[in-house]
């Protein structure tokens, strides 16, 4: 993909998202968890946007926040509406209700997302009426057809939550995701709790669906080995921020961040032959409550310099043998000046 | 035979569980047979949906109403040589409560079953602490509830004591109910599906404290999981679920080099391998799960399997050895396994 062919879809600049700390009695604020803090970043249109981080690190946050589903603390997401970008953030309540038709997400937690009062069909019919389905008989083929595209038959829509294994609600999460014909869907852990078999069946539906309906995905998983086959491009989070973002081939070839590194020794192999011998990352994960200063992955950073205790690199972009990649690393940032590698502007102005 | 004989501390046998639910019967549990050791791991795997957390929750009695155990045995072996036939306690009686925690402590698969929104999560540790370590002092349960954080590798953990559920990240919530259910050294740790949503480093540190435990209090461990990555690392014992039976079980290396069944083999070739990206093909196992409502009328895995011939549509094959820890239900098992990978 030419760099000229790229069509913005969502601009995300400096989004920070804090949830206040209360203590004692009256409630007073103490401090904030600053789970998204400071995050700017594009994506494109027809692309596969792979998410990954350490476990609270607010990857779940950040895609709560584009949708608004939290309340935002600052910065703007612009999305291509067919008038042209608009700030979500500022989108009056009705169009904010249609522009998440546009805009899909399915939840880390399907057991919290279902009612469990309401059939599959109950569930599922609502969104539809919603966008104007009025005909029940043409919701009933709708629903059907939509969970047999995830692999579930479809009388099933007769029967309740609780009478399915997780991986099947998983799978009606994503039936749901789908059944409004978004542009932009976020899967957030969309497949983690699917045996590989089937894994290997959502992903290649969720490629299939891309293609046919010119879909963006951004996919939130912890599961490196599921994004690098998914994913366009990758950007890696860590304690609120990104520190390295660039295209799925890149950062399995030339892997820049330390703490990149750390992650991709840390994965499990299928192999018995092969039991990896792990370097566990140093010292506690740090709260996103009271992150370190300088550099937040100084502590555990196996290549920590004195300048990174104090001074907090910024996210830059380097453009190496055509593909841009960007890191944000003190380390990286004096290779690659030494290298000579092209450096452009960071994306947050 | 013997020696092992002694190290088991729970054994199944022969387990039939049915749903009956919109007037029909789904036959969940089919005939599921196997024994969890002391000091090993037992790992299960399968598809979705083929009654990996029913057999779990069968062990600990946890079914929900409309579900019977139609079948079989679970034998408890206590410590003292004493055995407990789980499946014939009451449901919610004395008994079974009191070894549920204590002696078998179950991570279920959804956080939120676990966790009570409405106290904080430390207080729900901390009463988990109370009930199977009585007499500590206040103080004492709450640094030993906030060491349990720490050691699931949540930052601010003295913070965290005092948050509720919905405050916490997904992983976050999956870690504390991890903690509740490692708190009380159980013999037995029945873990559904512990670290799906978490990353690799923090699941890595948590299967070694699951390895602490197993080695420093001789737990048993049985974990489902369907991340083969993570069973090449953890097991010594695979069991490979279809529809309702075990299909396959042995010794983690010889599940992974010497499968057995078509089905254990298919399962190897759909997982995506980290390192070739985009450009593997992803083989799903052709065709899909049958309808537990309309099953094959012999082995379950037939309509799907490259092997399959006249006999397995009409017969349910049994328990083949392989050899002594390995066995597979499938007739044409040599053929699958003369036939590489
Ligand atoms: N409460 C229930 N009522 C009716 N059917 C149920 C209930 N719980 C489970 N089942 C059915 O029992 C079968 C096995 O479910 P189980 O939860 O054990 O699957 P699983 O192997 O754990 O799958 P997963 O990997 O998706 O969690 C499924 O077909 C499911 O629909
Ligand atoms: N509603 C909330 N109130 C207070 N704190 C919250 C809330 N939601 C999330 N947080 C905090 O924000 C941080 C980021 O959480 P988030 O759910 O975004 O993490 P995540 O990257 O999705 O993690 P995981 O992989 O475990 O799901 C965590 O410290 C979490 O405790
Ligand atoms: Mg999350
Ligand atoms: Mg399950």
């Amino acid at each position: 993909m030419a760099n000229n062919e790229k069509e913005i879809l969502l601009k995300v600049r400096g989004a920070k998202t804090y949830f206040a700390i209360k203590k004692g009695l009256m409630k007073r604020t103490v401090g904030y968890v600053k789970a998204v803090d400071d995050i700017s970043l594009d994506v494109y249109r027809g692309e596969t946007l792979g998410l990954v981080g350490e476990s609270g690190c607010g990857k779940t946050t950040l895609g709560k926040s584009i949708l608004q589903l939290v309340p935002v603390t600052e910065g703007s997401m612009e999305y291509k509406f067919e008038d042209g970008f608009k700030d979500l953030r500022k989108l009056p309540r009705k169009e904010l209700d249609n522009a998440r038709q546009k805009i899909q997400i399915v939840f880390q937690d399907p057991y919290s997302s279902l009612n469990p009062a309401f059939t599959i069909f109950g569930s599922l019919e609502d969104p539809l009426i919603k966008f104007g389905m009025k005909d029940k008989q043409e919701r009933i083929k709708k629903i059907g057809d939509l969970l047999e595209s995830v692999n579930l038959p479809r009388d099933y829509m007769t029967r309740y939550p609780n009478e399915f294994s997780g991986g099947q609600r998983q799978r009606i999460g994503i039936a749901r995701a789908l059944s409004v014909g978004p542009e932009l869907i976020i899967c957030d852990e969309a497949v983690s709790a699917l045996d590989v078999s089937i894994q290997a069946q959502v992903l290649r539906l969720l490629n299939q669906l891309k293609e046919e309906y010119k879909l963006t995905y951004i996919f939130i998983t912890h599961d490196l080995s599921v994004v690098e086959y998914l994913a366009d491009r990758i950007a890696v989070m860590y304690l609120g921020r990104i520190v390295e973002l660039t295209t799925s081939e890149e950062l399995f070839a030339n892997t820049l961040h330390p703490y990149t590194k750390a992650l991709l020794s840390a994965i499990p192999v299928a192999d018995v032959a092969q039991k990896k011998h792990r370097i566990p990352l140093q010292g506690d994960v740090p709260s996103p409550a009271n992150p370190p200063s300088g550099c937040t992955f100084h502590p555990r950073c196996p290549e920590c310099q004195e300048r990174c205790k104090n001074e907090r690199p910024v996210l830059e972009e380097y453009v190496i043998d055509g593909v841009s990649h960007f890191v944000s690393c003190h380390k990286v940032k004096e290779m690659m000046e030494a290298k000579g590698a092209v450096k452009k502007e960071s994306v947050s102005e | 035979m013997s020696e092992s004989q002694n190290n088991v501390v729970l054994s199944v046998k022969d387990l039939h569980v049915y749903f009956y639910t919109n007037q029909r019967c789904n036959k969940v549990l089919r005939g599921v047979s196997f024994d969890v050791k002391r000091g090993r791991t037992l790992c299960i795997v399968g598809e979705s949906g083929c009654g990996k957390s029913v057999t779990a929750n069968s062990i600990l009695r946890l079914l929900p109403e409309l579900s019977r155990i139609e079948e079989g045995s679970i034998t408890y072996y206590k410590e003292d040589g004493t055995e407990i036939r789980l499946d014939q306690l009451e449901k919610n009686g004395k008994e079974m409560r009191a070894i549920r925690g204590q002696d078998i402590a179950i991570i279920f698969q959804d956080p939120m079953t676990a966790l009570n929104p409405v106290f904080t999560v430390g207080y729900q540790i901390e009463e988990m602490l109370r009930q199977h370590k009585p007499g500590l002092s206040k103080e004492q349960y709450k640094k030993e509830a906030i060491e349990d954080l720490a050691d699931m590798g949540i930052p601010a953990p003295d913070i965290r004591y005092g948050e509720y559920p919905h405050q916490f990240s997904g992983g976050m919530r999956q870690r504390s109910m991890i903690a509740m259910g490692m708190s009380c050294d159980p013999k037995i740790l029945l873990a559904d599906e512990p670290t799906t949503a978490l990353d690799v480093t923090i699941s890595a540190q948590i299967f070694d404290l699951m390895n602490d435990l197993k080695r420093e209090h001789d737990t048993a461990i049985m974990m489902i999981t369907h991340n083969m990555g993570v069973v090449a690392e953890m097991a010594d014992e695979v069991a490979v679920m279809y529809m309702g039976n075990i299909v396959e079980y042995g010794p983690v290396e010889d599940i992974f080099t010497n499968p057995a069944h078509p089905y254990t083999k298919a399962l190897l070739r759909s997982i995506p391998v980290l390192g070739k990206g985009k450009n593997q093909q992803l083989e799903p196992i052709r065709g899909s799960t049958p309808d537990p409502f309309n099953r094959p009328k012999g082995c379950q895995f037939c309509p799907r399997c490259d092997y399959a011939c006249p006999r397995c549509e009409e017969e349910m094959p049994g328990e083949e050895w392989v050899k002594e820890g390995h066995y597979t239900r499938c007739f044409n098992y040599r053929e699958v396994m003369a036939d590489g990978k």
